[in-house]
């Protein structure tokens, strides 16, 4: 291996791209180049992938993305657990010689990772095969039990860098493979078959035909028919099986129209075919099919990636728990043998598995996972936590009182499931204007048979066909689809996910955006903008500084980690404490219990330095952290949220487009109003309960569309009812059940990406429907004059069918 | 033209062929990860003889 690594950018570490820390990075040689790494979990993993010979890695991946080194060695501890006999019958099954089971793997960026896991792994004996797919970030193992043990392969896996954890493929997840599975096949057959039929049309259509006998014609309309057969029994089943339910329904849609043209099509060539005379569509109708399908399998894609991203929620939660024991040990048991009344333990820093009763007196958690709110929630004694949520500071005991799939959690993965299931209503207003144009063209159809019975009976036949192939809604009904795929598979690419492609069409007439703030405009972390000592001459600003950094060096409120990394910029490192014990009061601040008075500091809001100093006015209005003792007020802060990238900028571009900006906050005005002012948003709603914002979005609603951006579990209902609704990938799930778009990037300007999209793919799509219509209304008095060969109307259907392929093609540049 | 006979139903022969190994390979899950098996041109560089040595002491 002596072939040239490739450099990094300078300031990140070799392994994992990150950032290197400031006190200086490790040097290591790799291959014989001296390459700089941030710690030592990369430098491990940089010398197992040397050792093993797998130095192909840093060739050939992908160096966009930063790679996360997580390896905490309590959790390959954990990881034996796992050789639960138990837990294994539940999370793999057993095949020939060996057990199979499906592990996610957190921290794959590129398709090196996967093959530098499927190298790795292939070391180890009693391994029988290993499949890592890329795309879904899974890996399938197959082993015998008896030689290695599972975690074994677990810590393999973590000693590169990568998580890996047991996954329990989710009953729809295997359903998504088989409908995947049932359009690849289907697409692949009428692709190949169109491929020769097409070949034979070109042929036909072109000057061979003169030099054709007879025989050979009819020999080529045989191998055509041979071709066109699989394609309209097998692939275009999808079509005539929504066409059937939908009737069943009692809603008809296009698949009504396009099953009917079809079949109405194959059966006349077929006839042809059979009796010599008259003319064939083999190649227009699989066509159609071919891009017809192609659609609705891109469409399912998309639906498909949004799924994964659900079922990801579910390995969150851990597969082991700590019962306690009769005698108050405990001991590791999978969480699905758990009952309810069952006392366990949750370590600080793990995920409680299922719903349960807090026994301790107190504890914080981070429900995040569930409402999207990154404060951490103060829990009393006898309340609830709920699974998902997790306890960062201390362990925590809790009696449970939901099983696994009773939970808070798991009901909310099931409605995202059935939301996830809807179809999207595809552009409903091209499919209303194609069902009418069919009604009316099978009553000109019928018509012009009747005409020309008195005509010329024998032509009847042949002119009524060409009547209903020349005018088949074929290219109104790709109009639609095929630009919504476009816009679709252009938005995938760039991070963000479209659950719902009816909002294309709403996008132009949106007159008001609504805007949610913590956790939407800003990332809901703080810095200081500006502080004021209200005592310089009795305390300089260095020792205020270490004041409010020794009281806050136990806090977890938001603006506490913020105060404290703040301060000790500024301030030495006491030497002593200056207080020994702390006081949090819940919604207020902290306090200092000493004996004498002077002593007694708090360092908290307003209302509650207002106690001990009832006359104290702030100098500045904006200042929410105050510190005190009980002589006087010595200081206050003014904190400031951090705003979301790129925020600012697309804001900017949208007002200019004449949308209106309106925040909806729960936060006090004080708060919201400095943020609105900097992004220039005109208007501010205040302290908004969820309800209050459902109000607000009606009466907007009454003025025109509305777009809304949210991502806390009570912006749910609002983006449930909005016209559009945008939410972020780490959102409360609430939100994305409800949200039509959904923005992994975590930038805000995927939202003007999102928006010129969907104006782009609009406007084609009304450049398609109105081509199909102008076509459709030429062509039509010249078929029922009889004046329409049968070539030129199968010639001039494809065509205009390809015309609104490329026209849509252009969404994917 | 008269050849045309004999060729087309050998062209027909081959593409019966091509959609059973079309359908062969989605059975046998190649058309699961796309993006992966691109990059494995570049990439397999599989250390059959340490493979082997594995197996020999296992």
């Amino acid at each position: 291996m002596s072939k040239q690594l490739p450099a990094v950018a300078s300031g990140l570490c070799y392994h994992c791209l990150q950032t290197l820390p400031h006190e200086g990075a490790i040097t290591h040689s790799l291959a014989g180049q001296t390459v700089e790494l941030c710690c030592y979990g990369c430098q491990a993993v940089a010398s197992t992938i040397e050792e093993h010979n797998l130095l192909h890695f840093y060739q050939f991946r992908d160096t966009s993305n930063p790679l996360q080194v997580p390896l905490l060695p309590e959790e390959l501890q954990e990881l034996k657990a796992y050789d639960d006999e138990r837990l294994q019958e539940q999370l793999s099954h057993s095949v020939e010689d060996g057990r199979e089971i499906t592990l996610s793997v957190e921290g794959m960026t590129c398709s090196a990772c996967a093959w530098l896991i499927e190298r790795e792994l292939e070391h180890l004996s009693g391994l029988h095969s290993v499949r890592v797919n890329a795309t879904t970030e899974r890996v399938t193992v197959h082993w015998s039990p008896e030689r290695i043990r599972l975690s074994e392969i677990l810590q393999t896996i973590a000693g590169l860098g990568y998580r890996a954890l047991p996954f329990q493929a989710a009953q729809q997840e295997s359903d998504f493979k088989k409908r995947r599975r049932y359009f690849v096949n289907r697409l692949g057959v009428a692709g190949l078959a169109t491929m020769q039929i097409m070949m034979i049309a070109i042929a036909l259509y072109f000057g061979v035909v003169s030099d054709l006998d007879d025989s050979l014609r009819q020999f080529m309309w045989w191998i055509s028919l041979f071709f066109a057969t699989p394609v309209l029994l097998y692939s275009a089943q999808p079509f005539y099986l929504s066409a059937l339910r939908s009737i069943q329904a009692r809603q008809p849609n296009m698949d009504v129209p396009v099953s009917l043209a079809l079949l109405g099509a194959y059966g006349a060539s077929a006839y042809a075919t059979l009796t010599n005379q008259g003319e064939v569509y083999f190649e227009s109708v699989s066509m159609f099919t071919f891009f017809l399908l192609a659609g609705r399998y891109l469409e399912l894609l998309a639906k498909q990636k949004a799924m994964s991203h659900a079922a990801n929620l579910i390995k969150l939660l851990p597969a082991i728990a700590n019962r306690e024991r009769a005698d108050g040990s405990y001991e590791a048991v999978p969480v699905h043998q758990l009952t309810l009344g069952d006392v366990i333990q949750i370590p600080a820093g793990n995920t409680i598995p299922v719903d349960g009763e807090l026994l301790d007196e107190i504890a914080q958690v981070n429900e995040s996972l569930l409402t999207g709110e990154s404060r951490l929630q103060t829990k009393t004694h006898h309340e609830t936590m709920l699974a998902g949520s997790i306890p960062p500071l201390q362990s925590i005991r809790i009696r449970v009182t939901a099983s696994q799939q009773q939970t808070v959690l798991a009901s909310i993965i099931a409605l995202q499931d059935t939301a996830l299931s809807r179809k999207p209503k595809l552009a409903a207003t091209a499919e209303a204007l194609a069902n009418k144009f069919v009604i009316r063209l099978l009553v000109l159809a019928g018509a012009t048979f009747f005409a020309w019975s008195f005509i010329d009976p024998q032509q009847a036949f042949w002119i009524t066909l060409a009547v209903l192939v020349a005018t088949c809604p074929c290219a109104l009904a790709l109009a639609a689809p095929t630009a919504v795929t476009g816009a679709i598979h252009r938005l995938n690419r760039a991070g963000i996910i479209v659950r719902n492609a009816d909002v294309f069409a709403r996008v132009e007439e949106t007159k008001t955006l609504l805007i949610d703030k913590t956790g939407t405009l800003t990332t809901g972390n703080f810095r200081v903008v500006k502080w004021h000592n209200h005592q310089p001459t009795s305390y300089s600003d260095s020792e205020i500084q270490q004041r409010i950094r020794e009281l806050e060096r136990d806090a977890v409120h938001p603006y506490a980690q913020c105060l404290k990394q703040w301060a000790s910029e500024y301030a030495q490192p006491a030497h002593e404490r200056l207080w020994q014990r702390l006081e949090q009061v819940h919604g207020a601040g902290v306090s200092t219990s000493a004996a004498k008075p002077e002593y007694c500091y708090r360092l908290g809001s307003l209302s509650w330095i207002q106690e001990w100093h009832p006359d104290f006015v702030p100098t500045h209005a904006q200042s929410q952290v105050f510190l005190a003792n009980q002589r006087a007020v010595l200081a206050e802060v003014e904190l400031q949220d951090e705003l979301r990238p790129e925020i600012e900028s697309t804001l900017a571009a949208l007002k200019a487009s004449g949308v209106q900006l309106v925040m909806l906050t729960g936060d006090r005005d004080v708060y919201a109003q400095p943020v609105a002012n900097r992004l220039g948003i005109d208007i501010v709603h205040a302290q908004c309960m969820p309800a209050d914002k459902l109000r607000w979005l009606e009466h907007y609603q009454s003025q025109g569309s509305v777009m809304m951006i949210g991502d806390g579990l009570n912006d749910g209902p609002v983006l449930a009812q909005a016209d559009i609704a945008i939410t972020f990938s780490q959102a409360a799930d609430l939100a994305r059940i409800a949200a039509d778009v959904i923005l992994i990037n975590q930038s805000g300007d995927g939202i003007s990406t999102f928006r010129t999209t969907a104006l782009r793919c609009r406007n084609i799509m009304n450049q398609n429907i109105r081509w199909a219509l102008l076509y459709n209304v030429i062509i039509i008095p010249v078929a029922v004059a009889g004046f329409l060969t049968p070539y030129m109307a199968a010639i001039g259907m494809s065509a205009s069918s390809l015309l609104v392929l490329l026209n849509s093609l252009r969404l994917y540049r | 033209m008269e050849s045309l006979y004999i060729l087309i139903p050998i062209a027909l022969f081959f593409v019966v062929l091509a959609v059973g190994i079309f359908l062969w390979a989605v059975r046998s899950d190649q058309f699961e990860d796309l993006e992966r098996k691109g990059m494995d041109v570049l990439l397999d560089d599989k250390p059959v003889q340490k493979r082997q040595q594995d197996d020999d002491a296992g």
